[in-house]
């Protein structure tokens, strides 16, 4: 299967007359067939690999090397929908109206139809970042770059977004590196986990079998990442009399 | 049971419209009757103070005759060319400014000079430079009009969402396109905000270098009435000044509010 390889890739920032160093000499590689979810905590570097991966960045050191043909697309933390547009036209963006049939067709498969003219203040956060995967698939892409795109969603309709992201990857055959500092969320969807830690690829898990997360496979990876993330922690519970 | 202390507030939006138009007007009409019955009483004389069917009379007879429809005319075309030059100017260097440092630092001191001249102060020397024609007034509305708009302008691209350009460049957006189809679009709002406070000082303007210098236009109607002594005259030019500023700002606010609804905004 064609893969993203990644070879020693550092990335450093200017801060205060010194160079601070997130990502570090980091090797891993990405099925562009699968869902793939780098794991980190806040600052661990994750949306810095992934503007990297998406060519929104350039790297201090190090390559990447994607397949030729392969066409990305980002999903924002935030929608990042044009304000001055409505949804079929956010969709349909930088196409011109000859792509609006095409952005109508997309919108209802992320359960939006009817709202093809609304602009982005009319639709909740849920909406809007349905609107923005749209947008991301309607340019054709292969590959999506998900940088935490429903880290701002509550509970119930964050679940919803992620089955319905997972239905759109399968029936539409797109891959993704997908970033989030969620545990739950990395179980649910991921092909293959990577935990980023100190600007490295720490470790990497391939979840297997239904993702019930309350299933004592489940649980039990949880743990083990868990630990991974924070190894001075004890993941047990301490029962109290 | 909660009561509304304050019905008004409650008021449907229709009545609160009309209330907009009927209480100037009831204080137009009590100002004019004010100034009839004064000038009626002969407080003052009819020099000082014309009364309001002389004034209505003069008007009319102006209006007739075109000569009224000419200094309007005349004020408006130097408004127009001077104001587009003043457009084109802070926009280049509003764009400009924003984008290259090297630019803010030769030209920025020179600019902050110039913004805290006025224009009118320089006028002596301009018909010194230019004479009495069309040159010097030209020069007043662009250094009247630029400055609103030229800060506005480049505070408008300044604050183009960078999260937004980086969605253009994420979608494989060439510089061209990264600019009309998402820098211009968010700096519109301050474009357009600026040009509408540039068009006021720009009317402001002509009027003032008309009132130096000029052969025509409503500023030297004032002054040449005023030299002949004719106050209804006066009047006549102020009312028609402040009427003119009053319609070409609603004409703006309306293609501002076109624009605003387009784009799915509501005016506050």
């Amino acid at each position: 299967m064609a893969e993203i390889r990644i070879q020693n890739l550092c990335r450093s920032f200017p801060m205060e007359g010194r160079s601070l160093p997130v990502l570090r000499e980091l090797c891993a590689s990405f099925p562009v067939g699968e869902i793939s979810v780098v794991l980190g905590k806040s600052g661990s570097g994750k949306t810095t690999l992934l503007k990297l991966v998406g060519g929104l960045d350039v790297p201090t050191s190090g390559t990447i090397l994607l397949p030729d043909t392969l066409k990305t697309a980002f999903v924002f933390q935030e929608a990042r929908l044009m304000p001055w547009l409505t949804a079929e036209k956010n969709v349909a963006f930088g196409a011109g109206r000859s792509g609006l049939d095409r952005a109508r067709e997309w919108l209802a498969r992320v359960g939006l139809a009817g709202f093809e003219r609304a602009f982005p203040h009319q639709l909740s956060g849920g909406m809007q970042q349905r609107v923005s995967i749209a947008r991301a698939l309607f340019h054709q892409a292969d590959y999506l770059l998900l940088d935490e795109p429903f880290a701002a969603l509550d509970h119930f309709t964050r679940r919803d977004m992620q089955l319905a992201f997972l239905e759109i990857c399968r029936n539409s055959g797109v891959g993704a590196l997908f970033v989030t500092h969620s545990i739950d969320e990395a179980l649910l969807i991921a092909d293959s986990i990577h935990i980023l830690d100190a600007g490295k690829i720490a470790s990497s898990y391939r979840p297997k079998g239904e993702r019930d997360l309350l299933s004592a496979e489940m649980v039990s990876l949880k743990r083990d990442l868990l630990h991974t993330l924070e190894p001075h922690q004890n993941p047990e519970r301490k029962e109290t009399p | 049971m909660p009561m509304n202390s304050n019905p008004s507030a409650r008021a449907p939006r229709k009545s609160r419209s009309w209330g907009n138009i009927l209480k100037p007007l009831a204080l137009l009409a009590l100002i004019l009757l004010g100034w009839h019955f004064a000038a009626r009483a002969q407080i003052w004389s009819s020099y000082v103070l014309p009364s309001p069917e002389k004034v209505w009379n003069t008007l009319w007879q102006m209006l007739r005759d075109g000569s009224a429809l000419r200094d309007i005319l005349v004020s408006l075309r130097r408004v127009a060319i001077g104001y587009g030059i003043a457009f084109g100017l802070a926009f280049s260097l509003g764009l400009g400014f924003a984008y290259s440092r090297n630019l803010t630092q030769w030209l920025g001191p020179f600019l902050e000079f110039f913004r805290n001249v006025p224009p009118i102060a320089l006028i002596a020397l301009l018909i010194l430079w230019f004479g009495i024609g069309e040159v010097p007034k030209i020069v007043i509305i662009v250094l009247a009009s630029f400055f609103p708009m030229f800060l506005n302008i480049r505070r408008g691209f300044e604050q183009a969402d960078e999260k937004l350009i980086e969605v253009g460049r994420s979608l494989g957006f060439s510089r061209s396109k990264l600019f009309f189809r998402i820098v211009l679009p968010c700096a519109a709002g301050d474009v357009l905000v600026g040009m509408r406070i540039g068009l006021g000082y720009s009317y402001r303007a002509i009027i003032g270098a008309e009132m130096i210098a000029a052969a025509s236009g409503l500023g030297r109607m004032i002054v040449y009435a005023q030299q002949m002594s004719r106050s209804d005259k006066v009047i006549i030019g102020i009312l028609l000044i402040g009427l003119i500023g009053c319609a070409t700002d609603w004409l703006f606010s309306l293609g501002l509010r076109w624009f605003s609804r387009r784009r799915g905004e509501t005016l506050g």
